[in-house]
Formats: structure tokens, C-alpha cells, sequence
């Protein structure tokens, strides 16, 4: 038991596989490691660090809808 | 309230405009609060943190781009954000820009807003299928993909 309100359980134990089983309230996120890193680093890279990113953005998409457009 | 960006220099913004991060963005625990800027013409928008005025991503909805993204929202996003009807919703994603060949949409990570309470939190995706980099050059360039209705 975690914090008084989050209870991990071992689920199921067959061969060399456990599952686990975490029960806790809707606010508390729970995520694989690896998957966060991942959206983690997928985060960080989305900051603008340059004007050029933006540029590239806003010239390139609205520019062809405006030609489909005439 | 005036809120300091780097981006788009003094934004004087109402407070009632504020997302408030009800599970953050990976990443960005600290970060609770953003505003919405909107581009004149232009599919997407910019998501400026409150806190960090050089925090600043760029959102586009998935669905302009992915006519047939789908997934369940789990009950406990659900519950997280009060969710208490479909109205409530947006949904947007993340744009990640490298280069104009580049750019993608992170569909594994969205993030559902709620309108009502101006709360929002970015989801990660149980399902396999969707991935951190779903590029939308080629669907912006060829017509046929484009969201957009070409009449006949």
C-alpha cells in the first residue's frame, strides 16, 4: 500500500509472467516507465525553440488551403 | 491579468480563459496553466504556458488531419475532468516541427479538454495503433487526405 490510498496487488503469477494489479484514485496517473519517457521526449522536442519552426507551420498548410480554395 | 511570454511579448489575457492541467504535460509536471493564442487563418494554435513565458507548443486537431482517429476515453479521464457530456470536449494534439518534411502529431498523447471547466489533461493511450510521430506533411499536400471538403 502507497500514500494510504493506492494498493498494489499481484494479480496473477503464470510461468515467467506476473501481472500486477494498481488500484488507486482517478487523480493519481499511473504509467509504464517506458511510455513516459517516450511522451516525455515526444514533449520536449514540441517546444518552439525557433521562430523558423513556426514558420515552416504557418506558411506551408494555410497557403495550400487557400490555393484549393480558387 | 498580463501574462509575460517570449513568444508573443505582454498577452493581456482573462483569467477565465486559463486551461488549468489536470494531469500534466509529461514533462512539464509544474506547468498547471496555459492560454489558448489562436493564428488567424491557420489550423493551428499556439498552447503558452502561464508560468514560463518560453514554454510554448503548438496544438492542431487530430481529426483535421486523421478523419478516422478514435479512441476510448477511459473512465478515469472521465472522472479526472468531470467529463459529463460529449459537448465538453476537445480534443487536440501536440505538433512536433523538425523540418518541412517533418511534422507530425503525437496521436498516442493527446490532450482532452474539458470546455466547461476549462481543465484539460494530456491522455496517454493504452492501445497500440497511435504513435508519439504521425507525420502530416504528405496529408497536407495531397488534396484527397486534406480534411477540407473539396465540393464536387
Amino acid at each position: 500500500m502507497l500514500n494510504h490510498n493506492i494498493v498494489i496487488s499481484i494479480v496473477d503469477i503464470s510461468g515467467d509472467q506476473v501481472r500486477i494489479g494498481i488500484d488507486a484514485p482517478a487523480e493519481v496517473s499511473i504509467y509504464r516507465e517506458e511510455i513516459y519517457e517516450l511522451i516525455q521526449q515526444q514533449n520536449k522536442e514540441s517546444i518552439i525553440v525557433s521562430s523558423e519552426a513556426e514558420q515552416i507551420l504557418f506558411d506551408l498548410l494555410p497557403k495550400k488551403r487557400k490555393d484549393k480554395k480558387v | 491579468m498580463l501574462i509575460r511570454t517570449a513568444r508573443f511579448g505582454d498577452l493581456e489575457v482573462d483569467e477565465q480563459s486559463f486551461w488549468i492541467m489536470r494531469n500534466p504535460i509529461l514533462g512539464f509536471e509544474e506547468k498547471k496553466k496555459f492560454v489558448v493564442v489562436p493564428q488567424k487563418d491557420s489550423t493551428f494554435e499556439y498552447f503558452q504556458s502561464v508560468d514560463d513565458e518560453h514554454l510554448t507548443f503548438i496544438l492542431a486537431d487530430p481529426f483535421t488531419f486523421f478523419r478516422n482517429y478514435d479512441f476510448l476515453l477511459e473512465q478515469r479521464w472521465i472522472e479526472m475532468l468531470q467529463l459529463k457530456s460529449d459537448r465538453e470536449i476537445i480534443i487536440r494534439t501536440i505538433v512536433t516541427v523538425r523540418t518541412p518534411q517533418e511534422i507530425s502529431l503525437n496521436l498516442k498523447a493527446p490532450i482532452i479538454m474539458n470546455t466547461s471547466l476549462r481543465e484539460a489533461a494530456q491522455i496517454v493511450l493504452d492501445a497500440p495503433g497511435y504513435s508519439t510521430r504521425h507525420s502530416i506533411v504528405e496529408r497536407a499536400e495531397k488534396e484527397e487526405d486534406y480534411a477540407d471538403p473539396i465540393q464536387e
